[in-house]
């Protein structure tokens, strides 16, 4: 009797752990589901030399080892500017720790009127771990088009003077330097969070 | 006896001069980010047209900016572009949601900070009902 139930009892986590090998398997064997666009085929991402609003000159390669976030907007815009900035201020501090490898960058699509300092009072509001960065009109020219930006400035009749249209995705660089994600405005802080912690597990190449 | 009865009609009638005024259009939730001053800052908020006929929102006001306009944000393929509203229809009966990412009250240039907890104040202009001025919030989503 005390033998049966032993071999029950083999038997049982015997089979057990191979219903849980297969299951590892098949998790480990399948590559990670995004919930942002993926970017297909894999490119590394276009070339981004700009300034920081700070003044020091800032270039996308220096961060290879880290996750990238970048957001085109401008300081006038009072809605999708300031939402997006603050679902990545959410998005860091759930990270904890883990936000050490993240890097929130803002590039401006309104040089005219965004000043370094506006920029810089603009996104220190949601983390002073953010960059703002601006430029010459024509290396900023070079950056949207580079990354797909349209960006169109908008004569309407407001007190606020014009407003300026323009592609409201976050861009998600990975540690390879890799233009890997982006995100629809409206893509919610928890989505956004599962791709990036994925990202981040991702070895240094 | 009658005292009462008196006492009884003049409440009757109160409660019909209060009527103009009472709340036909119901705001809740009025709540801005924080803003700086100079910067352009933006109101959300939930308007329920409880009165029998239609309205609009046709403007609103305040202290705290140099200008207050409607606007409305709205995507397409990716590229978001903000336009000014004339009119918001306020259908009887029916909520109208400003929020992120769609209809909002914008404060340009604004002439103070807006902190998080402060409080200010943003009158509505309807086409019919009498003015409305509602208590709005700073606060973090």
């Amino acid at each position: 009797m005390k033998d049966l139930s032993k071999r029950n009892l083999l038997w049982g986590g015997l089979v057990f752990g191979l219903i849980f090998a297969i299951g590892l398997w098949q998790a480990l064997s399948q590559p990670p589901s995004f919930r942002g666009a993926l970017l297909e085929p894999l490119l590394p991402a276009p070339p981004l030399q700009l300034q920081t609003s700070t003044g020091e000159p800032f270039d996308l390669q220096d961060y290879r080892g880290k996750v990238v976030l970048i957001f085109f907007g401008y300081t006038s815009c009072p809605d999708v500017c300031p939402t997006t900035l603050a679902e990545m201020r959410l998005l860091q501090a759930n990270l904890g720790a883990d936000a050490a490898d993240l890097q929130v960058v803002f590039i401006t699509v309104d040089p005219q009127r965004d000043t370094p300092e506006r920029l810089t009072t603009y996104v220190q509001r949601f983390s002073p771990q953010f960059l703002a960065l601006t430029g010459a009109e024509e290396a900023l020219q070079t950056v949207w088009d580079d990354y797909g930006i349209f960006r169109e400035i908008q004569e309407v009749d407001s007190a606020a003077g014009y407003l300026v249209a323009h592609t409201a995705r976050v861009y998600a660089v990975d540690k390879a330097g890799n233009l890997r994600l982006t995100f629809a405005f409206g893509t919610s802080a928890e989505d956004i969070q599962h791709d990036v912690q994925i990202l981040l597990q991702e070895a240094t190449p | 006896m009658k005292k009462y009865l008196l006492v009884f009609w003049a409440g009757i009638l109160l409660l019909a001069a209060c009527q103009p005024g009472a709340s036909q259009i119901v705001v809740q939730d009025a709540w801005a980010r924080p803003a700086g001053a100079g910067e352009n800052g933006a109101v959300f908020l939930r308007i329920t047209n409880a009165w029998p006929d239609d309205d609009a929102l046709l403007a609103a006001s305040s202290q705290v900016a140099a200008a207050v306009e409607i606007h409305r944000s709205s995507m397409q393929d990716g590229v978001m572009s903000m336009t000014p509203q004339e009119r918001v229809e306020l259908p009887s009966g029916q909520e109208v949601v400003f929020a992120p990412g769609g209809l909002h009250i914008m404060l340009v240039d604004l002439q103070q900070d807006l902190k998080v907890g402060d409080t200010f104040e943003v009158t509505l202009h309807f086409e019919n009902l009498p003015p409305q001025t509602v208590t709005v919030t700073v606060r973090e989503p």
